[in-house]
């Protein structure tokens, strides 16, 4: 059992205040959904909770498993099994894919780390995401489609086992082929791992394939509301007017 | 450090003392000149005639001086690789490159002290050159290259992927002349430096253009590893030192030498 506290959480950059004490608990197994109107500090929360150095935090704790984190190194957070999806991941001319998911995966296993064996997972996770092989040739995220980088997303997600994930807007710019696809294998990591899961989003739709456990509502870097699945129904109805004025 | 998988038709080697043929296949004339008194430069005609590649290794010599004449006769595809591991050198090559030729040259640098000058005559309609150079940089450097589209629909693509490391500088100038009533010329120049020190480098890409019927861009960019990029990259678990290495081995990758030997080298 794995678990990501966020206690009391204030954040700054350049001089603004962003999130304005956010307490948030992700337990493995759990699925948790941030939604919220642009702008109010969703994607923030994910950097910090990864640890980008361009956020300032003055306040609060991140602890993993009871550890605090706050101010821990991205890379030593990454290797205690915490993993965030970009947005927009960037794109690496000249390096392939298969030699940047190799020296991840290597990086992680260390002495165990055995090719064969990686070369079968890669081949057998694309297949599931339907990533042509020929990927593995090309430069990593090097003129990929929207789609194309966030199957690359989970692909390294399945890789890298993470013990808690934040996906941030997985599903933008997603057809519905590739949504479904995507929805899917979140699912069965989350089943097959028991991964705690936290998805920032702005749509419903990618959780007709995953059940929330809890969704929370960031307006103004506070989170006004958490509920369960039927809150998503509420704000795809409503909207967040009514959290503004709350 | 040189990568045996890919397979050269012809091979040269050159030192400060000799330049020696150690591969041929037929389809170049090579001709060198005995070394001047004065300048102690060598001359090297070499005329291709057939379709071929050709590996030129610069040794680990103190100091080379050489003078390279390329004759590339219409209809011939031709393909030079050039790996540089010596100290100090000065060099000069002149490509003259006939009707429907299709040219490519790439370099490969290894920290030496250069000043170079590398001129492209395309002098036949339908020319084509593609050249890449990339290298690490250690000592100051300069790199001046100039493409002449004489004749209409020939094609140039310059791409340089430098990196400056030490007390390394690199004084890059790439200058590209198209005449009028030359048309239906394509040219395209990306320039790239990574610091990865101090020092101040320079770009100066320059494109002379007399006709309107052409198609040209240039692009320069200088500055250190993206921050977004090293970001993305710890959040995979590496180092800044590991995440570094890696991009390195990515953009200064090539198919003719052994980048890993070279990142290992610069990059411990």
């Amino acid at each position: 059992m794995h678990t990501l506290e966020i206690k009391n959480l204030y954040v700054k950059i350049e001089g603004r205040e962003i999130l304005k004490g956010i307490n948030l608990t992700i337990k493995s197994g759990e699925v948790h959904v941030l939604m919220g109107p642009n702008g109010v500090g969703k994607s923030t929360l994910s950097h910090v909770i990864m640890g980008n150095p361009n956020y300032e935090v003055t306040k609060g704790k991140i602890l993993l498993d009871g550890e605090d984190i706050t101010h821990m190194a991205v890379e030593e957070r990454a290797k205690k099994g915490l993993f965030l999806s970009f947005q927009t991941p960037p794109e690496i001319e000249g390096l392939t894919t298969a030699d940047f998911l190799k020296a991840s995966v290597s990086l992680k296993e260390g002495e165990k780390f055995r090719l064969l064996s990686f070369a079968r997972q890669v081949e057998v996770y694309m297949q599931k995401l339907g990533i042509q092989k020929e990927f593995l040739n090309r430069s990593f995220n090097d003129g990929f489609s929207g789609g194309e980088k966030k199957k690359m997303e989970i692909l390294s997600m399945y890789l890298l086992q993470p013990t808690i994930a934040i996906l941030d807007e997985i599903d933008a710019g997603l057809d519905i082929d590739s949504l479904k696809t995507i929805g899917e294998h979140i699912c069965s990591y989350k089943e097959q791992q028991q991964a705690g899961l936290l998805f920032i989003t702005h749509y419903k739709r990618l959780l007709d394939y995953i059940r929330p456990n809890f969704v929370h509502v960031l307006v103004d870097g506070e989170i006004k509301k958490t509920g369960d699945a039927t809150l998503v129904e509420f704000i795809e109805k409503n909207g967040y007017e009514k959290f503004k004025k709350a | 450090m040189m990568q045996q998988k890919k397979d050269f038709s012809n091979i040269i080697m050159v030192s400060k003392d000799s330049i020696v043929l150690k591969k041929e296949d037929g389809a170049l004339e090579i001709a060198l000149s005995d070394k001047l008194d004065f300048y102690d430069i060598v001359k090297m005609n070499i005329e291709v005639l057939k379709d071929t590649s050709l590996l030129i290794c610069y040794s680990k010599s103190k100091e080379i001086k050489i003078d390279i004449r390329v004759t590339v006769n219409p209809h011939v595809s031709f393909s030079l690789f050039e790996e540089k591991k010596a100290k100090n050198t000065k060099i000069q090559t002149k490509f003259f490159l006939y009707e429907n030729t299709n040219t490519h040259v790439s370099k490969f640098y290894d920290g030496g002290w250069t000043r170079e000058l590398t001129l492209f005559y395309l002098n036949g309609e339908g020319a084509q050159i593609h050249s890449s150079v990339k290298g690490i940089f250690k000592n100051t450097s300069t790199l001046d290259l100039l493409v002449y589209h004489h004749f209409p629909k020939t094609k140039s693509q310059i791409e340089n992927k430098l990196v400056t490391i030490e007390k390394g500088m690199v004084k890059l100038h790439v200058t590209t002349m198209i005449y009028n009533k030359i048309k239906g010329c394509v040219a395209k120049q990306n320039s790239t430096i990574i610091k990865q020190n101090e020092k101040e480098s320079i770009i100066k890409p320059i494109l002379l253009i007399e006709e309107n019927d052409v198609e040209a861009s240039h692009s320069a960019i200088m500055g250190t590893v993206d921050s977004q990029m090293l970001y993305y990259m710890k959040t995979r678990g590496f180092t800044e030192a590991q995440a570094k290495k890696l991009y390195m081995k990515g953009f200064l990758k090539g198919d003719f030498y052994n980048i890993d030997a070279y990142i290992k080298k610069y990059w411990r």
